[in-house]
Protein backbone atom coordinates (compact mmCIF):
# COMPACT_ATOMS: atom_id res chain seq x y z
CA UNK A 1 0.00 0.00 0.00
CA UNK A 2 1.44 3.36 -0.92
CA UNK A 3 0.78 6.39 1.22
CA UNK A 4 -0.01 9.26 -1.11
CA UNK A 5 0.49 12.80 0.22
CA UNK A 6 -3.07 13.95 -0.51
CA UNK A 7 -4.73 11.25 1.58
CA UNK A 8 -2.10 11.12 4.31
CA UNK A 9 -3.49 11.50 7.80
CA UNK A 10 -1.78 13.36 10.63
CA UNK A 11 0.23 11.77 13.43
CA UNK A 12 1.09 13.52 16.66
CA UNK A 13 4.57 13.00 18.10
CA UNK A 14 5.44 13.91 21.67
CA UNK A 15 9.02 14.92 22.43
CA UNK A 16 10.95 14.24 25.65
CA UNK A 17 10.27 17.80 26.87
CA UNK A 18 6.54 17.43 26.34
CA UNK A 19 6.13 19.28 23.03
CA UNK A 20 3.60 17.79 20.63
CA UNK A 21 4.26 17.98 16.90
CA UNK A 22 1.61 17.25 14.26
CA UNK A 23 3.20 15.53 11.27
CA UNK A 24 1.73 14.01 8.11
CA UNK A 25 1.91 10.25 8.28
CA UNK A 26 3.76 9.82 4.95
CA UNK A 27 6.49 12.13 6.34
CA UNK A 28 6.74 10.52 9.78
CA UNK A 29 7.03 6.97 8.40
CA UNK A 30 10.49 7.82 7.07
CA UNK A 31 11.39 6.97 10.65
CA UNK A 32 11.44 3.17 10.66
CA UNK A 33 10.61 3.20 14.38
CA UNK A 34 7.38 5.15 13.75
CA UNK A 35 6.60 3.13 10.61
CA UNK A 36 6.50 -0.12 12.57
CA UNK A 37 4.22 1.49 15.18
CA UNK A 38 1.86 2.62 12.39
CA UNK A 39 1.92 -0.82 10.80
CA UNK A 40 1.14 -2.44 14.16
CA UNK A 41 -1.75 -0.02 14.65
CA UNK A 42 -0.22 1.56 17.77
CA UNK A 43 -0.01 5.10 16.40
CA UNK A 44 -3.34 6.54 17.53
CA UNK A 45 -2.48 8.38 20.71
CA UNK A 46 0.39 10.93 20.64
CA UNK A 47 3.51 8.80 20.10
CA UNK A 48 5.92 9.42 22.98
CA UNK A 49 9.54 9.82 21.84
CA UNK A 50 11.42 9.72 25.13
CA UNK A 51 14.90 10.22 23.63
CA UNK A 52 14.25 13.19 21.33
CA UNK A 53 13.79 16.80 22.49
CA UNK A 54 11.36 19.18 20.80
CA UNK A 55 13.94 21.26 18.89
CA UNK A 56 15.67 18.17 17.48
CA UNK A 57 12.35 16.55 16.59
CA UNK A 58 11.46 19.69 14.61
CA UNK A 59 14.78 19.47 12.71
CA UNK A 60 14.32 15.75 12.04
CA UNK A 61 10.80 16.25 10.69
CA UNK A 62 12.01 19.11 8.50
CA UNK A 63 14.48 16.68 6.92
CA UNK A 64 11.82 13.96 6.58
CA UNK A 65 9.40 16.40 4.95
CA UNK A 66 11.97 17.39 2.33
CA UNK A 67 12.86 13.78 1.63
CA UNK A 68 9.23 12.62 1.46
CA UNK A 69 8.62 15.20 -1.27
CA UNK A 70 8.61 13.14 -4.46
CA UNK A 71 9.05 16.21 -6.64
CA UNK A 72 12.53 16.97 -5.27
CA UNK A 73 15.32 16.07 -7.72
CA UNK A 74 18.50 14.29 -6.60
CA UNK A 75 20.64 17.41 -7.20
CA UNK A 76 18.13 19.54 -5.32
CA UNK A 77 18.18 17.16 -2.33
CA UNK A 78 21.98 17.07 -2.35
CA UNK A 79 22.19 20.89 -2.14
CA UNK A 80 19.45 21.02 0.49
CA UNK A 81 21.20 18.33 2.59
CA UNK A 82 24.52 20.17 2.39
CA UNK A 83 22.83 23.23 3.86
CA UNK A 84 20.87 21.21 6.42
CA UNK A 85 24.04 19.84 8.07
CA UNK A 86 25.62 23.29 8.49
CA UNK A 87 25.00 23.29 12.24
CA UNK A 88 26.97 23.46 15.44
CA UNK A 89 28.32 20.33 17.08
CA UNK A 90 25.61 20.20 19.75
CA UNK A 91 22.81 20.15 17.19
CA UNK A 92 24.63 17.54 15.08
CA UNK A 93 25.08 15.40 18.20
CA UNK A 94 21.35 15.49 18.96
CA UNK A 95 20.45 14.84 15.31
CA UNK A 96 22.73 11.82 15.09
CA UNK A 97 21.29 10.36 18.33
CA UNK A 98 17.72 11.02 17.11
CA UNK A 99 18.37 9.54 13.66
CA UNK A 100 19.77 6.45 15.36
CA UNK A 101 16.85 6.17 17.81
CA UNK A 102 14.19 6.78 15.17
CA UNK A 103 16.08 4.53 12.71
CA UNK A 104 16.28 6.93 9.75
CA UNK A 105 19.07 5.49 7.63
CA UNK A 106 19.32 8.40 5.18
CA UNK A 107 19.64 11.02 7.90
CA UNK A 108 22.06 8.91 9.94
CA UNK A 109 24.23 8.44 6.81
CA UNK A 110 24.16 12.17 6.13
CA UNK A 111 25.20 13.28 9.62
CA UNK A 112 27.81 10.52 10.02
CA UNK A 113 29.35 11.67 6.72
CA UNK A 114 29.28 15.27 7.92
CA UNK A 115 31.07 14.39 11.16
CA UNK A 116 33.54 12.19 9.21
CA UNK A 117 34.30 15.20 6.97
CA UNK A 118 34.87 17.33 10.09
CA UNK A 119 37.43 14.77 11.32
CA UNK A 120 39.29 14.38 7.99
CA UNK A 121 42.45 16.42 7.71
CA UNK A 122 42.62 17.32 11.40
CA UNK A 123 45.44 16.54 13.77
CA UNK A 124 44.52 14.07 16.58
CA UNK A 125 45.13 16.77 19.17
CA UNK A 126 42.76 19.16 17.39
CA UNK A 127 40.10 16.42 17.18
CA UNK A 128 40.37 15.79 20.93
CA UNK A 129 39.98 19.49 21.52
CA UNK A 130 36.92 20.15 19.32
CA UNK A 131 35.13 16.90 20.23
CA UNK A 132 36.14 17.14 23.90
CA UNK A 133 37.70 13.67 23.95
CA UNK A 134 39.97 12.76 26.83
CA UNK A 135 43.44 11.46 25.94
CA UNK A 136 43.43 8.24 27.97
CA UNK A 137 46.85 7.00 26.81
CA UNK A 138 50.04 7.10 28.84
CA UNK A 139 52.92 8.89 27.06
CA UNK A 140 54.56 5.46 26.55
CA UNK A 141 51.46 4.02 24.85
CA UNK A 142 51.19 7.11 22.68
CA UNK A 143 54.83 6.74 21.61
CA UNK A 144 54.31 3.04 20.79
CA UNK A 145 51.34 3.80 18.49
CA UNK A 146 53.42 6.44 16.73
CA UNK A 147 56.30 4.01 16.31
CA UNK A 148 54.07 1.22 14.94
CA UNK A 149 52.57 3.54 12.36
CA UNK A 150 55.53 5.83 11.77
CA UNK A 151 54.82 6.46 8.06
CA UNK A 152 51.42 7.95 8.83
CA UNK A 153 52.83 10.51 11.26
CA UNK A 154 55.57 11.85 9.01
CA UNK B 1 26.78 17.44 24.29
CA UNK B 2 30.02 16.64 22.50
CA UNK B 3 30.80 14.12 19.81
CA UNK B 4 33.25 12.56 22.27
CA UNK B 5 30.31 11.11 24.21
CA UNK B 6 28.72 9.34 21.23
CA UNK B 7 28.15 5.61 21.81
CA UNK B 8 30.80 3.29 20.23
CA UNK B 9 28.41 1.91 17.58
CA UNK B 10 27.75 5.40 16.21
CA UNK B 11 31.45 6.30 16.40
CA UNK B 12 32.04 3.12 14.36
CA UNK B 13 29.57 4.41 11.73
CA UNK B 14 31.45 7.74 11.54
CA UNK B 15 35.01 6.38 11.43
CA UNK B 16 34.10 3.76 8.82
CA UNK B 17 33.50 6.68 6.40
CA UNK B 18 37.04 8.01 6.70
CA UNK B 19 39.69 6.95 4.12
CA UNK B 20 42.20 4.36 5.36
CA UNK B 21 45.18 6.70 4.92
CA UNK B 22 43.58 9.28 7.21
CA UNK B 23 42.48 6.73 9.84
CA UNK B 24 45.92 5.53 10.94
CA UNK B 25 47.01 8.75 12.73
CA UNK B 26 43.58 8.80 14.45
CA UNK B 27 44.56 5.66 16.40
CA UNK B 28 46.21 7.94 18.95
CA UNK B 29 43.12 10.05 19.68
CA UNK B 30 41.89 7.76 22.47
CA UNK B 31 41.65 4.08 23.43
CA UNK B 32 38.13 3.71 21.99
CA UNK B 33 39.27 4.95 18.57
CA UNK B 34 42.44 2.79 18.69
CA UNK B 35 40.35 -0.31 19.45
CA UNK B 36 37.75 0.50 16.79
CA UNK B 37 40.30 1.20 14.04
CA UNK B 38 42.43 -1.87 14.87
CA UNK B 39 39.44 -4.25 14.97
CA UNK B 40 38.93 -6.85 12.22
CA UNK B 41 35.15 -6.29 12.05
CA UNK B 42 35.85 -2.60 11.49
CA UNK B 43 38.47 -3.39 8.81
CA UNK B 44 35.95 -5.58 6.97
CA UNK B 45 33.12 -3.02 7.22
CA UNK B 46 35.50 -0.27 6.09
CA UNK B 47 36.61 -2.36 3.11
CA UNK B 48 33.00 -3.14 2.08
CA UNK B 49 32.34 0.62 1.92
CA UNK B 50 35.50 1.54 0.03
CA UNK B 51 36.02 -1.42 -2.28
CA UNK B 52 34.10 0.19 -5.14
CA UNK B 53 36.04 3.43 -4.81
CA UNK B 54 38.80 3.34 -7.34
CA UNK B 55 42.49 3.81 -6.91
CA UNK B 56 45.47 2.97 -9.04
CA UNK B 57 49.06 2.18 -8.16
CA UNK B 58 51.53 3.57 -10.61
CA UNK B 59 55.00 2.20 -10.07
CA UNK B 60 57.79 4.32 -11.50
CA UNK B 61 60.27 1.51 -11.75
CA UNK B 62 61.53 -0.92 -9.18
CA UNK B 63 61.76 1.18 -6.05
CA UNK B 64 60.60 1.26 -2.45
CA UNK B 65 58.00 3.94 -2.92
CA UNK B 66 54.80 3.91 -4.92
CA UNK B 67 52.42 6.54 -6.21
CA UNK B 68 48.84 5.85 -5.20
CA UNK B 69 46.39 7.67 -7.43
CA UNK B 70 43.08 8.31 -5.79
CA UNK B 71 40.31 9.26 -8.21
CA UNK B 72 37.80 11.86 -7.14
CA UNK B 73 35.10 13.61 -9.08
CA UNK B 74 32.56 16.38 -8.79
CA UNK B 75 30.52 18.48 -11.18
CA UNK B 76 33.72 19.87 -12.70
CA UNK B 77 35.20 16.50 -13.67
CA UNK B 78 37.61 13.80 -12.53
CA UNK B 79 40.65 14.77 -10.50
CA UNK B 80 43.58 12.59 -9.51
CA UNK B 81 45.21 13.02 -6.12
CA UNK B 82 48.60 11.39 -5.65
CA UNK B 83 49.71 9.84 -2.37
CA UNK B 84 53.02 8.19 -1.61
CA UNK B 85 52.87 4.65 -0.28
CA UNK B 86 55.94 3.48 1.57
CA UNK B 87 56.86 -0.15 1.06
CA UNK B 88 59.34 -0.78 3.83
CA UNK B 89 57.14 -1.93 6.69
CA UNK B 90 59.96 -3.91 8.26
CA UNK B 91 63.62 -2.92 8.43
CA UNK B 92 64.73 -6.37 7.27
CA UNK B 93 62.65 -6.20 4.10
CA UNK B 94 65.48 -4.65 2.16
CA UNK B 95 67.58 -7.70 2.90
CA UNK B 96 64.81 -10.21 2.32
CA UNK B 97 63.42 -8.80 -0.90
CA UNK B 98 66.45 -7.11 -2.33
CA UNK B 99 66.53 -3.41 -2.84
CA UNK B 100 64.43 -3.52 -5.98
CA UNK B 101 61.04 -5.14 -6.11
CA UNK B 102 57.80 -4.60 -7.89
CA UNK B 103 54.11 -4.77 -7.16
CA UNK B 104 52.92 -8.00 -8.74
CA UNK B 105 49.27 -7.94 -7.72
CA UNK B 106 46.69 -6.35 -5.41
CA UNK B 107 43.68 -7.78 -3.57
CA UNK B 108 41.44 -6.17 -0.91
CA UNK B 109 44.11 -3.57 -0.12
CA UNK B 110 46.95 -6.10 0.16
CA UNK B 111 49.90 -6.01 -2.23
CA UNK B 112 51.91 -8.94 -3.52
CA UNK B 113 55.51 -7.78 -3.87
CA UNK B 114 58.30 -9.61 -5.60
CA UNK B 115 61.91 -9.02 -6.35
CA UNK B 116 64.95 -11.00 -7.42
CA UNK B 117 67.41 -11.63 -4.61
CA UNK B 118 70.68 -13.47 -5.31
CA UNK B 119 69.11 -15.55 -8.03
CA UNK B 120 65.86 -16.33 -6.22
CA UNK B 121 62.49 -14.75 -6.45
CA UNK B 122 61.54 -13.18 -3.12
CA UNK B 123 57.86 -12.68 -2.38
CA UNK B 124 55.90 -10.88 0.32
CA UNK B 125 52.36 -9.75 0.98
CA UNK B 126 51.84 -6.47 2.77
CA UNK B 127 49.20 -3.91 3.58
CA UNK B 128 50.96 -0.58 2.98
CA UNK B 129 48.44 1.23 5.20
CA UNK B 130 48.54 -0.91 8.34
CA UNK B 131 52.11 -2.02 7.55
CA UNK B 132 51.22 -5.60 8.39
CA UNK B 133 53.19 -8.00 6.24
CA UNK B 134 54.32 -11.55 5.73
CA UNK B 135 57.13 -13.13 3.76
CA UNK B 136 56.14 -15.93 1.41
CA UNK B 137 58.48 -18.89 0.88
CA UNK B 138 60.41 -18.89 -2.37
CA UNK B 139 58.43 -20.57 -5.16
CA UNK B 140 59.75 -23.80 -6.69
CA UNK B 141 60.89 -22.23 -9.96
CA UNK B 142 63.25 -19.61 -11.31
CA UNK B 143 64.11 -17.87 -14.54
CA UNK B 144 60.72 -17.63 -16.15
CA UNK B 145 58.22 -14.86 -16.44
CA UNK B 146 54.99 -15.42 -14.61
CA UNK B 147 51.63 -13.76 -14.38
CA UNK B 148 50.81 -13.16 -10.71
CA UNK B 149 47.57 -12.87 -8.80
CA UNK B 150 46.57 -12.43 -5.18
CA UNK B 151 43.03 -13.65 -4.58
CA UNK B 152 40.71 -14.25 -1.65
CA UNK B 153 39.17 -17.70 -1.41
CA UNK B 154 35.82 -16.99 0.26
CA UNK B 155 35.17 -20.70 0.88
CA UNK B 156 38.12 -21.03 3.28
CA UNK B 157 38.52 -17.29 4.09
CA UNK B 158 42.16 -17.28 3.11
CA UNK B 159 44.28 -15.47 0.56
CA UNK B 160 46.01 -17.38 -2.22
CA UNK B 161 48.92 -16.40 -4.41
CA UNK B 162 48.44 -17.83 -7.91
CA UNK B 163 51.09 -17.69 -10.59
CA UNK B 164 50.93 -18.85 -14.16
CA UNK B 165 53.90 -19.16 -16.51
CA UNK B 166 53.54 -16.79 -19.45
CA UNK B 167 55.46 -17.84 -22.53
CA UNK B 168 58.49 -19.97 -21.93
CA UNK B 169 61.06 -18.33 -24.16
CA UNK B 170 63.60 -20.96 -23.12
CA UNK B 171 61.60 -23.78 -24.68
CA UNK B 172 62.56 -24.25 -28.33
CA UNK B 173 59.58 -24.32 -30.69
CA UNK B 174 60.17 -27.98 -31.53
CA UNK B 175 59.71 -28.99 -27.89
CA UNK B 176 56.57 -26.98 -27.28
CA UNK B 177 54.32 -29.92 -28.13
CA UNK B 178 55.42 -31.51 -24.86
CA UNK B 179 54.50 -28.37 -23.09
CA UNK B 180 51.07 -29.53 -21.94
CA UNK B 181 52.71 -31.84 -19.44
CA UNK B 182 55.00 -29.27 -17.89
CA UNK B 183 54.05 -27.56 -14.69
CA UNK B 184 52.61 -24.21 -15.50
CA UNK B 185 50.45 -22.91 -12.65
CA UNK B 186 51.19 -22.82 -8.91
CA UNK B 187 49.28 -21.77 -5.82
CA UNK B 188 50.26 -20.85 -2.29
CA UNK B 189 47.68 -20.40 0.49
CA UNK B 190 48.50 -17.78 3.12
CA UNK B 191 48.07 -18.42 6.81
CA UNK B 192 48.31 -22.18 6.91
CA UNK B 193 51.51 -24.13 7.07
CA UNK B 194 51.25 -25.25 3.47
CA UNK B 195 53.76 -25.03 0.67
CA UNK B 196 53.53 -24.22 -3.04
CA UNK B 197 51.13 -26.53 -4.89
CA UNK B 198 51.07 -27.34 -8.58
CA UNK B 199 47.66 -26.80 -10.19
CA UNK B 200 46.64 -29.05 -13.07
CA UNK B 201 45.72 -26.86 -16.02
CA UNK B 202 45.11 -29.76 -18.49
CA UNK B 203 44.72 -27.43 -21.47
CA UNK B 204 47.46 -27.01 -24.08
CA UNK B 205 48.36 -23.41 -23.39
CA UNK B 206 50.73 -21.70 -25.77
CA UNK B 207 51.06 -18.41 -23.92
CA UNK B 208 49.11 -16.10 -21.68
CA UNK B 209 48.91 -12.33 -21.27
CA UNK B 210 50.40 -11.02 -18.07
CA UNK B 211 47.46 -9.19 -16.51
CA UNK B 212 44.72 -11.27 -14.94
CA UNK B 213 41.52 -10.18 -13.27
CA UNK B 214 39.47 -11.78 -10.53
CA UNK B 215 35.72 -11.49 -10.29
CA UNK B 216 33.01 -13.38 -8.39
CA UNK B 217 35.28 -16.15 -7.12
CA UNK B 218 37.03 -16.66 -10.44
CA UNK B 219 40.40 -15.63 -11.81
CA UNK B 220 40.71 -14.88 -15.53
CA UNK B 221 43.60 -14.72 -17.95
CA UNK B 222 43.77 -14.08 -21.67
CA UNK B 223 45.44 -17.10 -23.22
CA UNK B 224 46.32 -18.68 -26.54
CA UNK B 225 45.98 -22.45 -26.86
CA UNK B 226 48.03 -24.69 -29.12
CA UNK B 227 46.53 -25.92 -32.33
CA UNK B 228 48.21 -28.20 -34.84
CA UNK B 229 49.93 -26.40 -37.67
CA UNK B 230 49.20 -22.93 -36.34
CA UNK B 231 51.83 -20.40 -35.35
CA UNK B 232 51.48 -18.06 -32.38
CA UNK B 233 50.26 -15.23 -34.59
CA UNK B 234 47.50 -17.37 -36.09
CA UNK B 235 46.13 -18.52 -32.73
CA UNK B 236 43.06 -16.82 -31.27
CA UNK B 237 42.98 -15.30 -27.78
CA UNK B 238 40.66 -17.10 -25.37
CA UNK B 239 39.45 -16.41 -21.84
CA UNK B 240 41.01 -18.88 -19.41
CA UNK B 241 39.25 -18.97 -16.05
CA UNK B 242 39.99 -20.67 -12.76
CA UNK B 243 37.48 -21.21 -9.97
CA UNK B 244 39.34 -19.83 -6.94
CA UNK B 245 37.79 -22.35 -4.51
CA UNK B 246 37.86 -25.56 -6.58
CA UNK B 247 40.93 -24.61 -8.67
CA UNK B 248 39.27 -26.02 -11.77
CA UNK B 249 40.08 -24.35 -15.10
CA UNK B 250 37.71 -23.51 -17.94
CA UNK B 251 38.11 -22.15 -21.46
CA UNK B 252 35.72 -19.60 -23.05
CA UNK B 253 36.10 -17.92 -26.45
CA UNK B 254 36.82 -14.16 -26.44
CA UNK B 255 34.56 -11.63 -28.14
CA UNK B 256 35.24 -11.39 -31.89
CA UNK B 257 38.12 -9.05 -32.53
CA UNK B 258 39.67 -7.66 -35.69
CA UNK B 259 43.34 -8.24 -36.42
CA UNK B 260 45.84 -5.98 -34.66
CA UNK B 261 43.38 -5.05 -31.92
CA UNK B 262 44.34 -5.20 -28.28
CA UNK B 263 42.34 -7.14 -25.70
CA UNK B 264 42.13 -6.20 -22.05
CA UNK B 265 40.13 -7.59 -19.10
CA UNK B 266 38.45 -5.36 -16.51
CA UNK B 267 36.20 -6.03 -13.54
CA UNK B 268 33.36 -3.89 -12.22
CA UNK B 269 30.80 -4.78 -9.52
CA UNK B 270 31.30 -8.51 -9.93
CA UNK B 271 31.06 -8.53 -13.73
CA UNK B 272 33.85 -9.25 -16.18
CA UNK B 273 34.40 -6.90 -19.12
CA UNK B 274 36.67 -7.29 -22.13
CA UNK B 275 37.80 -4.29 -24.13
CA UNK B 276 38.77 -4.73 -27.76
CA UNK B 277 40.82 -1.72 -28.81
CA UNK B 278 42.11 -0.54 -32.15
CA UNK B 279 43.34 2.90 -33.14
CA UNK B 280 39.83 3.76 -34.39
CA UNK B 281 37.56 2.39 -31.68
CA UNK B 282 37.28 0.49 -28.41
CA UNK B 283 34.53 -2.09 -28.00
CA UNK B 284 33.47 -3.00 -24.48
CA UNK B 285 31.92 -6.45 -23.97
CA UNK B 286 30.46 -7.93 -20.81
CA UNK B 287 30.45 -11.65 -19.95
CA UNK B 288 26.94 -12.92 -19.19
CA UNK B 289 26.61 -15.92 -16.90
CA UNK B 290 25.09 -19.12 -18.19
CA UNK B 291 26.22 -22.33 -19.84
CA UNK B 292 27.97 -21.53 -22.06
CA UNK B 293 28.83 -18.01 -20.92
CA UNK B 294 28.39 -15.44 -23.68
CA UNK B 295 29.89 -12.03 -24.42
CA UNK B 296 27.39 -9.21 -25.00
CA UNK B 297 28.43 -5.91 -26.58
CA UNK B 298 28.09 -3.24 -23.91
CA UNK B 299 29.43 -0.07 -25.51
CA UNK B 300 31.55 1.26 -28.38
CA UNK B 301 33.92 4.19 -28.06
CA UNK B 302 34.58 5.87 -31.41
CA UNK B 303 38.04 7.35 -31.06
CA UNK B 304 38.07 9.15 -34.43
CA UNK B 305 35.33 11.40 -33.08
CA UNK B 306 37.82 12.78 -30.57
CA UNK B 307 40.75 14.96 -31.61
CA UNK B 308 42.95 12.82 -29.36
CA UNK B 309 43.29 9.98 -31.84
CA UNK B 310 46.99 9.88 -32.66
CA UNK B 311 47.61 6.29 -33.65
CA UNK B 312 48.83 5.22 -30.21
CA UNK B 313 46.56 2.83 -28.38
CA UNK B 314 44.56 3.79 -25.34
CA UNK B 315 45.33 1.49 -22.41
CA UNK B 316 42.18 0.74 -20.38
CA UNK B 317 43.02 0.67 -16.67
CA UNK B 318 39.83 0.75 -14.68
CA UNK B 319 36.08 0.87 -15.10
CA UNK B 320 33.99 2.34 -12.28
CA UNK B 321 30.51 3.62 -11.50
CA UNK B 322 31.42 5.25 -8.19
CA UNK B 323 32.47 8.60 -9.65
CA UNK B 324 30.21 11.64 -10.03
CA UNK B 325 27.53 11.84 -11.38
CA UNK B 326 25.70 8.89 -9.81
CA UNK B 327 24.49 6.18 -12.13
CA UNK B 328 27.17 6.75 -14.75
CA UNK B 329 30.05 4.49 -15.70
CA UNK B 330 33.52 5.77 -16.42
CA UNK B 331 36.45 4.12 -18.11
CA UNK B 332 39.86 5.38 -17.02
CA UNK B 333 42.53 5.01 -19.69
CA UNK B 334 46.18 5.89 -20.24
CA UNK B 335 47.33 7.34 -23.54
CA UNK B 336 50.48 9.26 -24.45
CA UNK B 337 51.51 9.88 -20.80
CA UNK B 338 48.08 11.24 -19.88
CA UNK B 339 45.12 9.85 -17.95
CA UNK B 340 41.71 10.10 -19.60
CA UNK B 341 38.26 9.58 -18.23
CA UNK B 342 35.57 8.44 -20.65
CA UNK B 343 31.93 8.71 -19.61
CA UNK B 344 29.90 5.85 -21.11
CA UNK B 345 26.61 7.76 -20.79
CA UNK B 346 27.57 11.15 -22.21
CA UNK B 347 30.23 9.57 -24.51
CA UNK B 348 32.62 12.35 -23.59
CA UNK B 349 36.36 11.79 -23.16
CA UNK B 350 38.14 14.21 -20.85
CA UNK B 351 41.82 14.35 -19.93
CA UNK B 352 42.66 14.46 -16.21
CA UNK B 353 45.49 16.51 -14.77
CA UNK B 354 47.64 13.47 -14.04
CA UNK B 355 50.63 12.58 -16.21
CA UNK B 356 52.87 9.55 -15.95
CA UNK B 357 55.44 8.18 -18.34
CA UNK B 358 55.36 4.75 -16.68
CA UNK B 359 52.61 2.59 -18.19
CA UNK B 360 52.53 0.24 -15.21
CA UNK B 361 49.25 0.17 -13.32
CA UNK B 362 47.65 -1.99 -10.66
CA UNK B 363 44.09 -1.31 -9.52
CA UNK B 364 44.22 -1.03 -5.75
CA UNK B 365 42.02 0.03 -2.84
CA UNK B 366 43.50 1.34 0.39
CA UNK B 367 42.15 -0.77 3.25
CA UNK B 368 42.87 -1.88 6.81
CA UNK B 369 42.49 -5.58 5.92
CA UNK B 370 44.89 -8.06 7.57
CA UNK B 371 47.16 -10.43 5.62
CA UNK B 372 45.86 -13.55 7.35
Amino acid sequence: MSLSPSTSKMLSLKSSDGKVLEVEEHVAVLCETIKSLVEDGCADSPIPLANVDGATLGNVMEWCKKHADQKASADDLEDWDAEFVERDQGELYHLIMAANYLNIKGLLDLICQKVADMIKGKHPEKIREIFNIENDFTPEQQEQIRKDNSWAFE
Amino acid sequence: MDMGSLPPDIMFEILVRIPATVLIPLKCVCKLWLNLISDRTFADAHFRRTKSQPGIINQRSECDELSYLSLNSDRKGVTVRVYRLSLYPEPYWGEMLGSAFSVLASCNGLLLLGGPCTGYLRLAVCNPITQSSMIIPAPPFTFATYSWALVHDDSIRKYKVICMKKHDIYTPLALRSNFQHTERCYAFTLGCSSSWRWLVTSHQIDSILSVCVSENGKLHWLAKFQQDGKTFKELEWCLYSMDIATEIFKKTPCPLYPRKSKLCLLEMNGSLYCTVGSSEQIGIWVLKDGDPMVWVKHHTIILCATPLCSGNMFVPILMTDSLYPQGTTKLIMWHSKLFFSYDLQSKVMTPTTFRSIFPFFVVHVNSLVHCC
